[in-house]
């Protein structure tokens, strides 16, 4: 089969796989006042499970389970870290979402968009989610092993601290945005 | 007429009506105002027929004359398809001003990449000139709408029904006729009738999509969103940006992380 026939065959089939993704009904809820200005609710949330987080993954804490405890026991606790991780993994994520519908509305709204930030967040994107399921896979097939994890403690004890002053300007931010997607809503752009 | 057969002449017959139904439609609906480069290119096919009908009933199917008068009508069609579609985009994107302005050059640049793309590996021979650039161009028009369909989706700006019938039906009409095009220049000789059989069908097809998503008076468009002052923009993005840029440095530390020393 003469390879020049199948190219246009793929380009098309390239463009109808494109289309139907473009058009398939949206699984996340419409994005709404409530929902941006939840950023700052986030942050805080962030903050209260910080203290349990880094707690859970306290190095110290494991040692000296390892150490002490019965098998069984640090089996376990390996396994409820592990369930930690991932739930930080899931928070990442959804914080990840909420910023990027916060952008998308302050730039559909916007009378000039830079091109570089949007193809920046588009990369961002792009990369975030690529490196979200590596983590992922490897969270769940073991590859990434539990004295690895031990040092989320201090990368979240790290992120603690950025996370709440950004947080605290982007609470002012999120008020913003609320009013944006309230003018959105009303003005002609369904977020549905 | 007899070298067409039976089947392509009642589908033509049924495609005529039916583009004279949809361009009746789209005048008593008072759809014209929105959509006149749609109008037009409906218009245009519709007259394309016309005079296809007239140069095969007078001199055949084979002749040179029909072979004109069907590739000149074919690019007049072409360049109307082309305006009903930067029609589409105008009314998907149009009314938010910055991201239509920025869309519209990636669209275009997307439909010309297609373009290039078809050109490049599609060109062999200079009998086959027309058809390639026909299925460039068609291509092109193909990907400019998936193009917009993604900007959409992607800046969650909502697109009608109207506009998203319109939308697949001209896209999918651009790819049935690129694959057609593709197997036309491959087996030119034993293929024609039968292309011609399947682009119609798809065109008709394409009309009924059309005619059913136009048979109510589109709503009038919505008010233009009241926009933000231009440094809301300057002064948020960047900070979103830097914000995303540190939850992706998140996930970098998962896999830098050192043992501890336990």
């Amino acid at each position: 089969v003469n390879i020049l026939l199948l190219l246009p065959f793929a380009a098309v089939a390239l463009l109808l796989a494109a289309l139907v993704w473009a058009l398939r009904p949206r699984r996340n809820s419409p994005a709404n006042p409530s929902d941006l200005a939840g950023l700052e609710e986030s942050g805080r949330q962030h903050a209260t499970y910080f203290g349990v987080i880094r707690q859970a993954m306290s190095a110290e804490d494991f040692a000296f389970l390892a150490a002490h405890a019965p098998s069984g026991l640090v089996r376990r606790a390996h396994r409820d870290r592990k369930r930690i991780a991932i739930l930080y993994l899931e928070q990442l994520r959804t914080d990840f979402q909420r910023l990027l519908r916060v952008a998308r509305v302050i730039a559909a709204l916007s009378p000039q968009v830079a091109a570089s930030h949007e193809f920046e967040r588009m990369r961002l994107t792009m990369q975030f989610f690529w490196r979200y399921r590596m983590v992922s896979l490897g969270l769940y097939a073991g590859l990434l092993l539990l004295p690895q994890l031990g040092g989320l403690n201090q990368m979240v004890s790290e992120l603690s601290l950025r996370m709440e002053l950004a947080m605290k300007e982007l609470g002012e931010r999120a008020a913003v945005a609320a009013e944006l997607a309230s003018t959105l809503n009303g003005r002609g752009l369904d977020m549905a | 007429m007899a070298d067409l057969g039976h089947f392509t002449v009642w589908l033509w017959a049924a495609t005529a009506m039916c583009q004279v139904f949809l361009l009746v439609v789209l005048i008593a609906r008072q759809n014209v105002s929105i959509h006149p480069a749609f109008t037009f290119y409906v218009f245009m096919t519709l007259a394309q027929s016309g005079l296809l009908f007239l140069a095969i009933t007078g001199s055949g199917f084979w002749s040179a004359s029909s072979w004109k008068v069907g590739w000149f009508t074919q690019c007049l069609v072409l360049a109307a398809r082309g305006f009903a579609v930067a029609e589409l985009c105008k009314h998907i994107l149009g009314r938010f001003r910055g991201v239509w302005l920025m869309a519209r050059w990636t669209i275009c640049a997307s439909g010309l990449i297609a373009l290039c793309y078809a050109l490049i590996v599609g060109f062999r021979k200079w009998t086959l000139m027309l058809t390639t650039a026909e299925l460039g161009i068609e291509l092109a028009i193909a990907a400019v709408i998936v193009s917009l369909l993604l900007f959409a989706r992607y800046y969650e700006i909502e697109v009608d029904q109207p506009f998203r019938s319109l939308a697949i039906g001209l896209c999918l009409y651009s790819c049935v006729a690129v694959l057609n095009d593709t197997v036309l220049e491959h087996w030119l000789n034993g293929y024609v009738s039968l292309w011609n059989k399947f682009g119609m069908l798809a065109f008709f097809a394409c009309l009924l999509l059309w005619t059913q998503a136009l048979r109510h008076s589109v709503p009038q468009a919505a008010a233009d969103p009241l926009l933000l002052d231009g440094s809301v923009y300057l002064q948020v993005i960047p900070e979103v940006n830097g914000r995303l840029r540190a939850l992706n440095e998140q996930l970098i530390q998962f896999w830098r992380l050192e043992e501890p020393r336990t």
